[in-house]
């Protein structure tokens, strides 16, 4: 074969290989799994702060509707980072992806409930979301510093 | 009387024009994930800029020349080629990052997503550089600036313990979670966020524009020793909200919202609105400087005409100039890129570039020839040299830190 | 003119040209030396353009410059812009010339961005308030 094809054939075989990230060790898909819960803290945390502040007729609302919109697309793009990553097929990867990834879910849909309600101006429905979002956190919280955030 | 109130004006100018996207992003950034661990480089960074201001200050003052035009002249073409290249390619990603910026805070005071406003932003840049009088300019922008003070009063609102946060200031103690490399790494860019390059055009272009000689060197010593270090404790105040708000709920900085809570927490929503308009203030004028800046480089290495002082028609491939990267610079912002990270890689790059840019100018302000009896002293000199090698070690090893750390995750 | 010696790289070649109002016209981007009688060279003319510069530039860079300079120009065998070294009244800080910028006719580029764009701008005759 001529150079240029062989180089043509290994770029393909490295492109094709990014797909779909490779499967990691357990070592490293669990620092994986905290920082995308360290992240999903930061983003949580955000919308809960923004919130809270809000409520409390400290936040302008212009402001608050970008910033919750920019914290729901954070923890979207968060999750199908982690959810793209090919876990290794152990009973420990698995353990880990079934305890973040309803994490991760009930954290975007927390925010976006918030995003709603906000636009809504529905304040109870602020107030219930974010202490059960305030939950979320404290659990993305507890599950980074387990597993080495 | 009259003499007192225009050097007032000019600190004034000095401290509200301090601060740009870069430094608004770097700093809060730093504050959250960091604390108070790297207030050091912020501050290695205002000493170095005010050093390497107060030069191209003095030498425009006494030769009437810009900048890129004694590099040239200096250094050769050659040298002054890249020199420009690299200059003009970082300073349009600044300019980019800004105009970002600028959109970024018209989409926290509106809800409307900022890309909407990239077109409007570029015009109103565009339209203020083609009409707005060189003076007019600074001190509108200078002032409204000034506006960032905000976070200076949502710091003593915030009531922390003195004590500690001079401590945490100069002992700084790099957090246990974060790795060594991550720390430099936003040093770096603090760094570069603090010393960037266009600063340095800008700054001796617009002493050309304003007509000074040599009696206005006092004058640009007081903006530049007392302006540019009031500025930079703005950028430390912005650090510490963060560091004081954010931190503690393990929030990271990556979106210009982040940045002002911290003000809305301690101020409520008429400091939070005045940091709204320090945001717009911040990123215009530093919009208007990074273009302008792109035509004074490349119109003082080719020796074409330049600058406001005289009618467009008298100017026209510099104002050509500053129009090609004004839409170069839209084109990137409309591309969607999230205006943050440009922002941290013009910083990053910004670091980089800094030798090319510091170097000319403590040769030309050394040379007797140009400079007469106000050559540099053996201070200034001494400093100089000494921040020179800052200067490289921190270029030669942004790069490195950059791939090593994959840009700070 | 005095007779101490005078580093030409130093103190003349990249020097921004002024017309007598300060305007800036151009730098030099290279200098013409004829062959003087008593055998040493003299300097009878500044030249200015990208056919100066380009052979200055290194390598690939300067070549280009150079051949795009000859595409764009109406003359089959163009010569880069000279300036008579009669027309220098001053060396200083920048080279000084006795004609005004107009006069000269040295600004190609500069007429045609200043026709096909600038002009066709509203508020370019005014200077700014």
């Amino acid at each position: 074969m001529t150079r240029s094809a062989v180089v043509g054939l290994a770029l393909a075989a490295l492109a094709l290989s990014g797909c779909v990230a490779p499967a990691p060790d357990d070592a490293a898909y669990e620092s994986k799994a905290a920082s995308t819960a360290k992240a999903a803290v930061s983003e949580s945390r955000t919308a809960l702060l923004a919130t809270r502040t809000a409520a409390d007729g400290r936040l302008l609302g212009t402001y608050l509707e970008p910033v919750l919109v920019d914290a729901e697309q954070a923890l979207g793009s968060v999750q199908t980072t982690f959810d793209s990553v090919q876990p290794p097929a152990t009973s420990a990867a698995d353990d880990l992806r079934a305890t973040l990834d309803p994490l991760l879910q009930s954290a975007a849909s927390d925010v976006t409930d918030l995003r709603i309600a906000a636009r809504r101006e529905r304040a109870d429905a602020l107030r219930s979301t974010s202490s059960h979002l305030s939950g979320v956190a404290d659990r993305l919280e507890t599950f980074a510093q387990e597993h080495g955030g | 009387m009259k003499r007192l109130l225009s050097v007032f004006l000019g600190v004034l100018t000095a401290i509200g024009g301090f601060v740009d996207i870069g430094d608004l992003v770097a700093n809060s950034l730093a504050g959250a994930r960091f604390g108070l661990s790297l207030v050091w480089v912020t501050l290695l960074g205002v000493v170095g800029i005010c050093l390497f201001a107060e030069m191209s200050g003095r030498v425009a003052a006494v030769t009437h020349r810009g900048t890129f035009d004694l590099v040239r002249e200096r250094l050769g073409p050659r040298a002054g080629l890249l020199n420009l290249v690299a200059s003009v390619l970082v300073t349009v990603l600044t300019f980019t990052a800004e105009i970002g910026g600028v959109a970024l805070a018209l989409e926290l005071a509106t809800s409307v997503n900022y890309l909407l406003f990239v077109p409007v932003v570029g015009f109103a840049v565009w339209l203020v550089i083609w009409r707005m009088r060189f003076e007019v300019l600074e001190n509108v922008f200078g002032l409204l600036g000034l506006a960032l003070v905000v976070f200076a009063v949502a710091l003593w609102k915030l009531n922390p313990a003195w004590g500690d946060l001079l401590h945490a200031i100069v002992v700084p103690h790099k957090p246990a979670s974060e790795d060594l490399s991550t720390y430099l790494y936003y040093g770096v860019a603090l760094f570069g966020a603090a010393m960037t390059p266009y600063e340095v055009f800008f700054f001796s272009s617009g002493a050309v524009e304003e007509r000074w000689t040599a009696k206005d060197i006092p004058t640009s010593r007081i903006n530049v020793f007392i302006g540019f270090p009031l500025g930079g404790l703005l950028s430390v105040a912005i650090a510490a909200c963060a560091a004081l708000v954010l931190m503690p709920q393990g929030i990271e900085v990556g979106t210009l919202g982040q940045v002002g809570l911290p003000v809305a927490v301690a101020v409520g929503k008429l400091g939070l609105a005045v940091a709204i308009l320090g945001f717009f203030a911040a990123t215009f004028g530093a919009a208007l400087e990074t273009g302008l800046s792109t035509g004074y480089s490349i119109a003082q290495y080719f020796g074409w005409q330049w600058g406001k002082f005289v009618r467009p028609q008298q100017a026209a491939r510099f104002h050509v100039v500053v129009l090609l990267a004004l839409i170069a610079s839209i084109a990137g912002v409309l591309t969607t890129a999230d205006p943050i990270k440009v922002t941290e890689y013009s910083i990053v790059f910004s670091a980089v570039a800094l030798p090319l840019t510091y170097f000319p100018i403590l040769v030309v302000a050394n040379d007797p020839v140009y400079m007469g009896e106000h050559v540099n002293g053996r201070l200034s000199n001494v400093l100089g040299t000494v921040f020179l090698g800052v200067i490289l070690v921190v270029a030669v090893a942004a790069i490195p830190l950059m791939l090593l750390t994959a840009a700070g995750q | 003119m005095t007779d101490e010696t005078f580093d030409l790289r130093l103190r003349l070649l990249d020097r921004q040209i002024v017309d007598p109002d300060g305007a800036m016209i151009c730098k030099v981007d290279d200098v013409e030396l004829t062959p003087a009688d008593d055998g040493g060279l003299v300097v009878t003319a500044l030249l200015a353009g990208p056919l100066a510069l380009g052979p200055r530039l290194p390598g690939r860079l300067g070549r280009w410059t150079v051949a795009l300079a000859r595409r764009w120009s109406d003359d089959p065998d163009p010569a880069p812009r000279r300036i008579p070294f009669e027309r220098v009244t001053d060396l200083g800080s920048a080279v000084v010339l006795d004609r005004s910028r107009d006069e000269l006719g040295v600004a190609g580029l500069e007429d045609w961005v200043r026709t096909h764009v600038i002009d066709r701008i509203p508020g370019s005759r005014h200077a700014s308030e």
